[in-house]
């Protein structure tokens, strides 16, 4: 079973993003929510995690902190990251694609784009014979 | 002060319409020439614009709307709706139309940052608006204030 960690200082932004991560086929995955970057870390160390979708601007550790822990780390630095943040514009999002994102997405994030995203990530291989991702 | 930018109303009010739209389908009606105001029992959350310019983005809403808005993302009954879920609500769909507000407001190669939604008290709500966008929203009331 795939792990998307999915950091956000809002729950109703973690449950929006989740939400529209099984409506694009990761209906098998396990979710692990983080209330921002700090918290977001520590369940790395703990999981083996497949993805982490982040928010940019949380308190204690934000998500452009996190993004560039994670890409420093050598256990962490191939896990892609998909940073969404209402906050998104052409320079903000060269800005964080230059410090390793996969993708920037704009909030609130829909389903077409998250698949349009996810399709650039997920091998062929492990989508299942219906069509979902994960 | 700065100044208002130039397309500020077009910018708000479709940053309002779109975050509603897409994050809670409801389609709030921009009210022009009125400015309600709000009882004590109103939530209002307030944003930090911090760059390139200093000012505030407020939402001011009704209690039962604001429970609604929560049901209607929820899939909830309005009156399962607990006070922390309804208020983290409101300050994400502040925080969003915050984003895309300064998005269309600002050029696109420019860098722009907010600061996090937070509570307010109802002096902060009304002191001082810059301009002041209302919204009628399933027969209720919200509004948004912006302060440069």
């Amino acid at each position: 079973m795939k792990k998307i960690l999915v950091a956000d200082d809002s729950s109703t932004a973690r449950m929006f993003v989740i939400r529209c991560l099984q409506i694009v086929g990761c209906r098998d995955a396990e979710f692990l929510p983080a209330a921002n970057g700090r918290e977001a870390y520590d369940t790395l160390k703990g999981q083996e995690v497949d993805l982490i979708v982040t928010d940019l601007n949380m308190p204690e550790m934000d998500g452009a902190t996190l993004l560039k822990k994670v890409k420093a780390s050598p256990r962490f630095h191939d896990i892609p990251v998909i940073v969404i943040t209402s906050g998104y514009n052409p320079a903000k999002s060269e800005e964080l694609q230059k410090m390793g994102a996969m993708a920037v997405m704009e909030k609130p994030v829909s389903p077409p784009a998250l698949m349009a995203v996810l399709t650039t990530f997920i091998q062929p291989e492990e989508k299942s014979n219906d069509g979902a991702a994960w | 002060m700065t100044e208002l930018p130039g397309n500020h109303t077009a910018a708000m009010v479709d940053a309002v319409v779109e975050t509603f739209e897409n994050l809670a389908f409801m389609e709030p009606e921009h009210l022009t020439g009125e400015r309600p105001s709000f009882g004590e029992t109103a939530i209002r959350y307030r944003l930090a614009i911090t760059s390139p310019f200093a000012g505030w983005i407020r939402l001011t809403i009704e209690k039962d709307l604001a429970a609604s808005i929560a049901g209607t993302v929820w899939s909830l009954d309005p009156a399962e709706v607990e006070d922390q879920l309804c208020r983290d609500n409101i300050a994400e769909i502040l925080n969003t139309i915050a984003g895309r507000f300064m998005k269309a407001a600002i050029p696109g190669d420019q860098l722009f940052a907010l600061g996090l939604p937070e509570p307010c008290e109802p002096e902060d709500a009304t002191a001082g608006a810059g301009a002041t966008y209302p919204f009628l929203l399933e027969d209720g009331l919200f509004r948004i204030d912006l302060v440069i």
